[in-house]
């Protein structure tokens, strides 16, 4: 009924309905490990940083990253991407262009008031022109 | 490893930091230049503006010297009527005289001041002011030769002669002032227009440089059609006054034997057009620049 103390597998020790006649001879005892990741592997962590695929992928997206900023610098310095952002908004010069043209737009209100038709300053003078000492053509 | 992994982020990180240095500021862009030229200075010298300004207040005394000569020929006469003696005739020919020679002040004046006007405005057509700038110099000097006519008549026969002297000269001087009158208002009218028109061609290139958006470029385009539609109507009928100047002052000889008539009534009514199709043109530019 006893087991021998160095082939002691964990279901043979556990299993109390195994005898010590059923005990497999020769048989090799369960491993009790860490499971393996393929990413993480334990041996991984021994290579040296250029061949873990992790460094690979970091080097990878940095390159993208440069790719785009420069392209984006590149563009930039091109005036090609940004420009029509820019144009959408007034500029001071343009502001200063706007008010100038409204300033004239008032100083030709001022002058559409002077050049009213229904008014004029040169009314003919109130004078009678049929002035004569002669009763027959006096009429004012 | 972790060394190497936050080096190569800083690396990262600031160029893209960095990369804010070059972007050039949204306001340094620059637009091509469309300044709105300067408006042109009207051709009004200050010694103009000063001669007018002494002619008016000339003008306003000898009215007043006038109205009372008048009150006084009018006495005057109604004793000799009423008397009928030789001082009473002797006292109605000398107020006549005045009363002649004090209306004949006035008008000079008057058609003096309407000549510096007239010649100051813009907008009228060269050769038909011209013309009338001529005929308005030989008024006022026929206006002067009577005027000394009126000063050497001493007795009623010469009083008499110089009131029959004037009746030609009433007529042309009241279709001189007409004539006159009617064309500063067209000349007002017309100048507005071209000035309307000037600022509406500048606003128009302005507005399609500066618009970037197209929904309001093309609202704004259909804007700028209306305006020039308006302008486009206050353009025909500143022809159409322009065509009957033309037929009054420069038509034929029959025409311009009698000096050519140019009434008020005459282009009253599509001047009023004009000038209404200009207020509009206005109101639609200041509109299109705020919006």
């Amino acid at each position: 009924m006893r087991s021998k103390p160095n082939q002691e597998p964990l279901d043979i020790l556990t299993n109390q309905t195994l005898f010590s006649t059923e005990e497999p001879i020769f048989e090799e005892p369960p491993h009790f490990g860490v499971p393996q990741s393929d990413l993480l592997a334990i041996e991984d962590l021994k290579k040296p940083f250029y061949l873990r695929p992790v460094f690979w992928i970091e080097a990878l997206l940095g390159a993208s990253l440069m790719l785009i900023v420069f392209s984006l610098l590149f563009a930039q310095s091109r005036g090609q991407i940004l420009k029509p952002r820019a144009v959408k908004q007034p500029t001071q010069q343009q502001e200063q262009q706007s008010v100038g043209f409204l300033k004239r737009i008032d100083e030709l209100n001022q002058n559409f008031q002077d050049a009213d038709p229904t008014k004029s300053s040169l009314f003919f003078p109130p004078v009678d022109m049929t002035i004569a000492l002669d009763e027959q053509n006096t009429s004012k | 490893m972790k060394k190497i992994s936050a080096i190569f982020l800083s690396l990262v990180v600031g160029t893209i930091i960095s990369s804010g240095v070059f972007v050039t500021p949204v306001s340094a862009v620059s637009s091509p230049s469309l300044s709105p030229s300067p408006s042109p200075a009207l051709p009004v010298t200050s010694s103009s503006t000063d001669q007018l300004s002494i002619l008016k207040e000339k003008y306003r005394v000898q009215l007043q010297t006038y109205q009372s000569d008048y009150q006084a020929f009018l006495v005057a006469k109604q004793q000799y009527i009423q008397l009928q003696t030789l001082t009473s005739l002797e006292e109605a020919v000398r107020a006549t005289r005045q009363v002649l020679l004090s209306r004949t002040d006035v008008l000079i004046t008057y058609l003096t001041t309407s000549r510096i006007s007239f010649d100051q405005t813009t907008g009228i057509e060269l050769v038909v002011k011209q013309k009338e700038l001529t005929d308005l110099d030989q008024l006022l000097s026929d206006l002067i030769t009577y005027r000394a006519h009126v000063e050497s008549a001493l007795n009623r026969a010469q009083i008499a002669a110089a009131v029959a002297e004037f009746m030609p000269l009433q007529q042309r001087i009241q279709t001189m002032s007409g004539n006159i009158q009617s064309l500063i208002v067209y000349g007002k009218v017309q100048s507005l227009y071209d000035k309307t028109n000037s600022v509406k061609d500048e606003i128009k290139v302005y507005m399609n440089k500066k618009e970037t958006d197209a929904l309001r470029l093309s609202q704004k385009q259909r804007g700028m059609e209306e305006i020039e539609n308006t302008l486009q109507n206050s353009h025909g009928f500143l022809q159409e006054i322009l065509l009957s100047v033309h037929q009054s002052i420069l038509g034929d000889q029959e025409h311009q034997s009698v000096g050519g008539t140019v009434s008020y009534s005459q282009i009253s009514d599509p001047l009023g057009q004009a000038y209404a199709g200009i207020s509009r043109t206005l109101n639609f530019l200041k509109e299109i620049l705020q919006s």
